[in-house]
C-alpha cells in the first residue's frame, strides 16, 4: 500500500513538473495517474467520431472534464442563479439533514451514484457496446446502462445508487433515462459533491453525443419534484484523453477503519458555488500528502 | 466468492424478505444450465475477432469445489512451497479481504461461483463482477511496464492468438500485506505472480477459460485451471451491489481465515452444504451488504452486530 502510494505521488509530481518545464523535453505521460487533470476543449476538431457495429457513435474512451472559469465544479446548480438549486420546502429539510447527518458517501467508499458522477471533476471512462454501456469511475465503481428502444422501466424498482438506466438513440444522441434511485433523507446518497439532496422520485435524463473524435457532450435534465420546485438542466463537455490513457485501480476501502473519524456534510459552500475545504478555504495541496499525513488517523483505531 | 462463502445473513437473523431464495432456487438463478438449443455463431467485431461481451453463468462441475484454484489439482490442494505455506498460515489469521470490502483480485474473481459480465471494445475490455468490482484489460498491444504499480487485479494486457484472447497479468499485491488472497480458500498470492488467461467463445452460448498461474515464490510449479460458462438469457445482466458494511466491527471482530477446508475442497460450508449463496446476495438491506457471507454455525455473524462498535 505504501509502495503504491509513494509511486503514485511521485508520478503525479513528475507529471506536474512536466506540465511546467517539460515542453522542451516531452516525457511519456504516465498512463493512469492523472485522473484529476482537466481536459482542453477540442470542439472544433474535424476528426470524426468512431462508429460502433450498429453504426451509431461509439462513446467509448477516457474522458476529461473541461473546466469553465467562474463555474463551480461538482455542483449541479452551476447554471442556476447564485449556483443554488430550486429547493422545495422538503428539499431544504433534506439538504439540512444531509449536511448534518450524512458523511460524504464517496468518502466512505459508497457508490457515488447518478447524477453525482456527471458533475465530478475527475476523468471517467466509457465502455460502449451496442446493447450495453458502462461508465466507470475513479473509485473503482461503475454504472451500467441497457440500450434497448423497446425496454421500459417497470412500475416498481429496487432502489439503487446508480438507479436503473435504460437508453435509446435519437439520431446520433444516446438518451439515457434513469429511475429507481435512493433517497438522501434515508440513504447514503447525494445529488452532487455539495451535498444537495436527491429523492426516490428523481428521474435523470442524460443526452450524450460525440460530435467529433475528441469531444463528448452531455445535456442532462434532473426532475425531482419532491426536493426541487422544477426540473433543472446541467450541460457539460469532456475531451478525449491521450491514446493509451485510461482508468487504473483505486483501493477505496483500505483505510476503512478511519471512517468514523469523518464528519458529516460537504462543508461550507462558498458564494462561488464551490464546496469548501475547511473554514479558512484552504486550497488543496498541489501534490497529495505522504503517508505521514495519515499517521494519526491510522494509529487512532 | 466461494460456494461456501454463502450469505445466510437473513436466514441467521430469522428474517426472510419477500423474494429471498435459498438452496435449489438460488442455484437456478445463479448457476448456468447446459445449453440445449441450436448452435449460434460466435459474434465478431469489425476485425473479425470474437466478441466476449455478455452475461456469463458458471457451468458448475459436480464434485469440484468453486472458489478454490486447486479445483483441478490432486486432492484439490495447491503445491505450496515452504514460503507459500507460511503465507497461507498468515492469511488464515486475517479477516477475509472480501469481507472488508477490499477489491477482490484476480485470479480469485475467476474462481467465483457467481455470474459475471464482459464488455469488449476494440482497445479496452472489462470484466464486471459481484461486489461492484471490475477488472480492466488493455487490448492495444502494449508491453509490460518495467515499473508497474502493484494492484489487486494486476496489470492486464490482452492479445489475440487466432480466436483465443490471451490475457497476461503481472504486478499483483502480495498476501504478505494482509489484504489479498489468491482464492476464497485463503491460498496466498505473491508479487511475483504471472497470470495467463486464455479465453475462447466457440459459439454464441459458451465461454471457456484456461488459466495458468505461475508463482515461484509460493508454489512449486505452475497451476492450471479450466472453467466454462454459458450465456445468460437475453436481458439478464449484472445487478448493482454496494459493499459498504466495512465497519470497524467487521474489520475487528470477524473470525479470521476461510474456515475449515473440507475434503471436497470447499471452504467452511454450512449444514446445507449449498453450492451458491442465498439471494438477495449478502443482503443487509436490499442490494447493500457486506462481503462476509460465510455460512458457519457457532461463529459470529454480521447479524450478531452489537449495538455500537467499541
Amino acid at each position: 500500500m505504501q509502495r503504491r502510494f509513494i509511486s503514485g505521488a511521485a508520478a503525479l509530481a513528475a507529471s506536474l513538473l512536466g506540465a511546467v518545464a517539460g515542453q522542451a523535453q516531452p516525457q511519456p505521460v504516465p498512463p493512469e495517474v492523472s485522473v484529476a487533470q482537466a481536459g482542453v476543449a477540442r470542439e472544433t476538431s474535424t476528426t470524426p467520431a468512431p462508429r460502433g457495429l450498429d453504426g451509431k457513435p461509439d462513446l467509448s474512451g477516457f474522458w476529461r472534464p473541461i473546466r469553465v472559469p467562474g463555474k463551480p465544479g461538482g455542483n449541479l446548480g452551476k447554471d442556476e442563479p447564485n449556483f443554488v438549486l430550486p429547493f422545495s420546502e422538503a428539499g431544504k429539510r433534506a439538504h439540512v439533514y444531509a449536511q448534518n447527518h450524512t458523511v460524504d458517501p464517496e468518502a466512505v467508499c459508497v457508490l457515488g451514484g447518478i447524477p453525482r458522477h456527471n458533475g465530478s471533476g475527475l476523468a471517467f471512462e466509457v465502455l460502449h457496446t451496442p446493447g450495453r454501456l458502462a461508465t466507470l469511475y475513479n473509485y473503482n465503481t461503475h454504472r451500467f446502462v441497457t440500450i434497448d428502444p423497446n425496454l421500459k422501466h417497470p412500475a416498481t424498482l429496487e432502489p439503487s445508487y446508480f438507479g436503473t438506466g435504460i437508453a435509446h438513440w435519437e439520431g446520433d444522441t444516446l438518451v439515457i433515462e434513469t429511475r429507481g434511485l435512493r433517497d438522501s433523507s434515508k440513504d447514503k446518497i447525494w445529488l452532487d459533491e455539495n451535498g444537495d439532496p436527491t429523492s426516490d422520485q428523481t428521474t435523470v435524463v442524460e443526452r450524450w453525443s460525440r460530435p467529433n473524435y475528441h469531444t463528448l457532450q452531455l445535456s442532462m435534465t434532473v426532475t425531482d419534484l419532491k426536493y426541487y420546485t422544477r426540473p433543472f438542466r446541467f450541460d457539460r463537455t469532456w475531451t478525449r484523453a491521450e491514446p493509451g490513457q485510461g482508468l487504473g485501480e483505486y483501493a477505496c476501502n483500505e483505510s476503512n477503519s478511519a471512517v468514523e473519524n469523518i464528519g458529516p456534510g460537504a462543508g461550507v459552500i462558498g458564494p462561488d458555488g464551490n464546496r469548501g475545504f475547511g473554514y479558512e478555504r484552504k486550497e488543496l495541496p498541489s501534490t497529495p500528502p505522504g503517508p505521514e499525513a495519515y499517521e494519526n488517523v491510522l494509529t487512532n483505531e | 466468492m466461494s460456494a461456501a462463502a454463502v450469505g445466510a445473513l437473513l436466514a441467521t437473523a430469522g428474517v426472510t424478505p419477500a423474494g429471498a431464495q435459498t438452496g435449489k432456487a438460488a442455484e437456478a438463478v445463479i448457476l448456468g444450465q447446459p445449453y440445449q438449443g441450436p448452435k449460434v455463431a460466435t459474434p465478431r467485431d469489425a476485425k473479425g475477432k470474437p466478441l466476449l461481451t455478455g452475461y456469463w453463468k458458471l457451468l458448475h462441475e459436480d464434485g469440484k469445489p468453486d472458489g478454490n484454484l486447486g479445483k483441478d489439482q490432486p486432492g484439490f490442494v495447491l503445491p505450496l512451497t515452504p514460503a507459500g505455506q507460511a503465507a497461507a498460515a498468515a492469511n488464515r489469521k486475517t479477516v477475509d479481504p472480501e469481507a472488508r470490502c477490499l477489491i477482490t483480485g484476480t485470479p480469485r474473481l475467476l474462481t467465483s461461483v457467481l455470474p459475471f459480465e464482459i464488455l469488449q471494445t476494440p482497445e479496452r475490455l472489462a470484466t464486471f463482477h459481484q461486489l461492484s468490482w471490475h477488472r480492466w484489460v488493455w487490448l492495444d498491444g502494449r508491453k509490460r511496464e518495467p515499473d508497474e504499480d502493484p494492484r489487486y487485479l494486476g496489470n492486464a494486457r490482452g492479445r489475440w492468438e487466432g480466436d483465443t484472447l490471451v490475457i497476461e497479468s503481472t504486478g499483483f499485491h502480495d498476501s504478505e500485506d494482509g489484504n489479498v488472497w489468491l482464492d476464497d480458500n485463503a491460498n496466498p498470492i505473491s508479487g511475483d505472480a504471472v497470470l495467463v488467461e486464455r479465453w475462447s467463445r466457440p459459439d454464441f452460448h459458451h465461454l471457456n477459460l484456461e488459466l495458468t498461474y505461475t508463482d515461484k515464490r509460493y508454489y512449486s510449479r505452475p497451476i492450471t485451471y479450466r472453467r466454462s460458462w454459458v450465456a445468460g438469457a437475453p436481458g439478464e445482466h449484472l445487478k448493482e451491489f454496494s459493499c459498504e458494511w466495512n465497519t470497524p466491527w467487521v474489520v475487528k471482530h470477524l473470525e479470521p481465515g476461510p474456515g475449515a477446508i473440507g475434503a471436497n475442497g470447499n471452504r467452511g460450508f454450512g449444514p446445507d452444504n449449498q453450492l451458491v449463496p442465498d439471494l438477495p446476495l449478502g443482503a443487509v438491506s436490499g442490494n447493500r451488504g457486506v462481503g462476509y457471507w460465510l455460512y458457519r454455525t457457532n461463529k459470529p455473524k454480521p447479524s450478531d452486530l452489537p449495538k455500537k462498535p467499541d
